[in-house]
């Protein structure tokens, strides 16, 4: 049964493994993937725990359609309080590893503890084992995956790895599947470290029966063929096609020096394609939008770089241009580190020296400047290594502006102490409110990307329809304020339901209103494992994944203030023209607030940020945590 | 003459749609060792091929088997396994050079691709063109055309 995997619960302490089944009372309150995870994560969460200390719990759950023929299902979460925010994250990944773990019985993993010795957790045919990886300490997450195939004599085993950086307990580490997927945003990889544990791996024969073949197959190809024809897959969607999305006009990119090169200064796209070695793509996807290039010498592959990487790398591409950005990319996957965490902090201690609010020897002098491509990497690997300027800086903006002094916290661009992206969330209120109000940090995954090609007559309908029944207006114009409250609301419970269900954003309405959402999604858990949850039901779903992600944070004592964005982030970018002005007013702090607010009534929120008693009992949330898994 | 699914791997991308597709549509459940076809991948190569029988002209796994369950379907062409026939010793297994015939774990019938009756569910699926139903010599011209897109616009 599609509904039949289980969970497990890992104590790597005592080394006690416990297997459960899910009810299926939590399947339609909770369906699965990222919103189970926050239903897990409240009840298991031990309030002020610190994020690196064994009490913390980590979890990981693959989405409800992984391993079926559905367009984009592929993606695995790792939920855990975040080592850099101290809130709760979640680091989606796509690849192959959710559908294998699910072939091998399971859809969540719960871990607790900290093993004696360096540990991988092994789950295969119903079974999961926990086994020694202190071989592995200190590899590669490609290297080590390889050598886990190796040893376990199967080249099919999948494997979710972290890095040094996770293993030295780097704030920003990741954790890697494939030859690139990654678990990037919040230091997951920290907090899989912190447990000894360096891998999650998967290896699965048992069939994952569908409840309606004939009719899933069906409306399945039919989703597949609208995503492949769909304008944003067809102009973003092939490996390496991300350049032109910096040229759309409501893209903007903040964070950068007057002086330092954006990307379309700094990677030339015909330099791209010349390094392309083909499209690869996730399990089930008919996009395959990541572009594989060969390593020097020619025989190997790697996957990357990706739209965030090149975003983030740009200002110090320098002469290297597209090769520097392919080093870059390889890099921070081998070490287990986030591109875009590591990137957007040096820029951010480059401008801080270049500036002259912290002098370079408080960064051991070891800061690049902006076009310093070896500067840089050399700095990620220190980050990932916790030595030098890297050990500062490994812990996150925030805990190092506690030795850089306040002038310097006042430069970070940053939501919740996780760095915003470079791009885009300046660009529309609509974009800053997402930043701002998402319970992760400065990720923008749950953005109105849609957005960005303008809200047509039928896109309002289709907003204001079911199941959201707003009533409020929305304005078709990228920067209005009108209604940004409603797309964020919407695309929030729109990217949740997707992480639930284990799609890809990409292939959902989160990028391109013609995309699958509440609808098509209804159909397909009708057709795929007989659940009968139509739009409105999936829609409460969502809200509940939301709301129990707002109280988890504020369980841990989360400030609703920090529900906004630094001055910093409000003002004009560095080196602005008009555009930037016509910005400004629209970010204007007041209507910025009130958007705030918009938001806060959408989600039954008091004016503090908490919710209301209404809300949490008309969704069945007042008696959380109710600790059924 | 007879169609048969060609396979053009510098198209594919790896997915396993195909997998996925083949196994629900045959076996109402997805599990890639039920599959009729499977990517075989050195993701480090940067290699994916799709694996699946070829329908050879002077086929070992017919040859072989003891009970001569194994025929072809004379509208297709397809090299057929008559599962009330089958007696589940896997000659045919030992005998096909590419892996195609497999064992149901469940029925432990023999299994290959039988091209579902003359409409493959994982051609029409496969999002990136890599499985051609064609006759062998139109998928070789379709091939060749890719190969000589290749020569003139290298990626």
């Amino acid at each position: 049964m599609a509904l039949g995997r289980k969970i497990a619960y890992v104590n790597l302490s005592t080394g006690e493994v416990r297997v459960n089944p899910i009810p299926q009372s939590l399947r339609s309150h909770y369906i699965g993937g990222r919103i189970l995870n926050d239903y897990i994560m409240f009840s298991h969460g031990r309030p002020g725990s610190d994020p690196l200390d064994s009490e913390n719990v980590l979890v990981l759950g693959a989405g409800l359609f992984c391993g079926l023929p559905v367009a984009g299902a592929s993606i695995a979460v790792l939920t855990a309080k975040s080592p850099l925010t101290g809130l709760i994250c979640h680091s989606t990944h796509g690849g192959f590893f959710a559908g294998e773990l699910r072939w091998a019985g399971f859809d969540h993993v719960v871990v607790r503890g900290k093993a004696k010795k360096p540990v991988f957790i092994h789950a295969e045919d119903g079974v999961l084992e926990i086994r020694d990886a202190q071989s592995l300490w200190g590899m590669g997450t490609a290297e080590s995956r390889e050598k886990i195939r190796h040893e376990l004599r199967d080249p099919c085993v999948q494997a979710l790895c972290i890095g040094p950086a996770g293993e030295s307990l780097s704030r920003l580490a990741s954790a890697h599947s494939d030859l690139s997927r990654g678990s990037h945003r919040g230091g997951a990889g920290a907090v899989m470290g912190s447990k000894n544990l360096k891998a999650f791996t998967a290896r699965g024969s048992l069939q994952i029966s569908v409840k309606d073949p004939g009719r899933a197959l069906k409306t399945s190809a039919m989703l597949s063929a609208r995503a492949k024809s769909s304008p944003f897959c067809t102009k973003f969607g092939s490996g390496g096609s991300f350049m032109p999305f910096f040229d759309l006009a409501a893209v903007n990119l903040l964070g950068y020096p007057a002086t330092g090169n954006r990307p379309s200064e700094a990677f030339s796209e015909s330099d791209l394609k010349s390094r392309s070695a083909g499209s690869s793509s996730c399990l089930a996807c008919p996009v395959a939008c990541a572009m594989t290039s060969r390593l020097p010498g020619g025989k190997l592959v790697s996957e990357g770089p990706d739209f965030w990487q090149a975003a983030a790398f740009a200002p110090f591409a320098g002469s290297a241009g597209v090769d520097g950005l392919l080093e870059f990319a390889r890099l921070c996957v081998s070490l287990g580190i986030d591109p875009v965490e590591s990137a957007m902090l040096a820029s951010w201690a480059a401008g801080l020296v270049r500036e002259g609010t912290v002098p370079d020897k408080d960064f051991g002098g070891d800061c690049p400047g902006f076009g310093d491509s070896p500067g840089i990497l050399k700095l990620v690997k220190s980050m990932a290594d916790m030595t030098g300027a890297g050990a500062l800086l490994g812990k996150g903006g925030l805990k190092a502006s506690e030795t850089l002094g306040k002038n310097a916290a006042d430069r970070l661009l940053h939501a919740k102490g996780m760095c915003l992206p470079p791009i885009a969330w300046k660009s529309s209120p609509a974009f800053a409110l997402a930043a701002a109000v998402c319970q992760t940090g400065g990720d923008l995954r749950m953005a109105p990307w849609f957005e960005l090609a303008g809200i047509s007559d039928q896109a309002r309908d289709m907003l204001r329809g079911s199941p959201s029944q707003y009533e409020t207006e929305i304005a078709s114009e990228p920067l209005s304020s009108e209604g940004r409250a409603h797309l964020v609301h919407w695309s929030e419970n729109c990217a949740m339901t997707a992480d639930a269900l284990g799609i890809c954003q990409y292939i959902s309405a989160v990028h391109d209103l013609g995309l699958p959402s509440f609808v098509e999604w209804s159909e397909l858990l009708s057709s795929c494992t007989g659940m009968l949850l139509g739009p409105p039901k999936i829609w409460e779903a969502a809200q509940r994944g939301a709301l129990l992600e707002r109280m988890f944070n504020l369980r841990e004592g989360f400030s609703p203030k920090a529900d906004g964005l630094p001055e910093a982030c409000l003002a004009p970018a560095e080196g602005a023209s008009g555009r930037a002005r016509e910005r400004r007013r629209a970010l204007d702090p007041e209507k910025f607030r009130a958007l705030i607010d918009e938001y806060y009534r959408l989600r039954v929120l008091d004016g503090r940020g908490k919710p209301e008693s209404s809300a949490l009992s008309s969704l069945g949330l007042d008696k959380e945590p109710s600790y059924m898994l | 003459m007879a169609r048969i699914i060609a396979v053009d791997s510098n198209s594919c991308t790896g997915c396993r749609t195909c997998e996925l597709v083949c196994s629900v549509a045959r076996t109402g459940s997805s599990n890639p060792l039920k599959s009729r076809v499977n990517v075989i991948k050195w993701e480090l190569e940067g290699v994916r091929i799709p694996v699946l029988c070829v329908q050879c002209a002077k086929a070992p796994c017919i040859s072989c088997c003891p009970v001569d369950a194994i025929s072809r379907n004379p509208s297709t062409s397809a090299v057929e396994v008559d599962a009330k026939l089958c007696m589940g010793c896997a000659m045919c297994l030992s005998a096909c050079p590419f892996g195609a015939m497999s064992l149901d774990p469940d029925t432990e019938s023999a299994v290959n691709c039988d091209l579902c009756g003359g409409s493959p569910a994982c051609v029409a699926a496969c999002p990136s063109g890599a499985l051609l139903f064609a006759e062998p010599p139109k998928a070789a011209l379709a091939k060749k055309r890719a190969a000589a897109a290749r020569e003139i616009r290298p990626e």
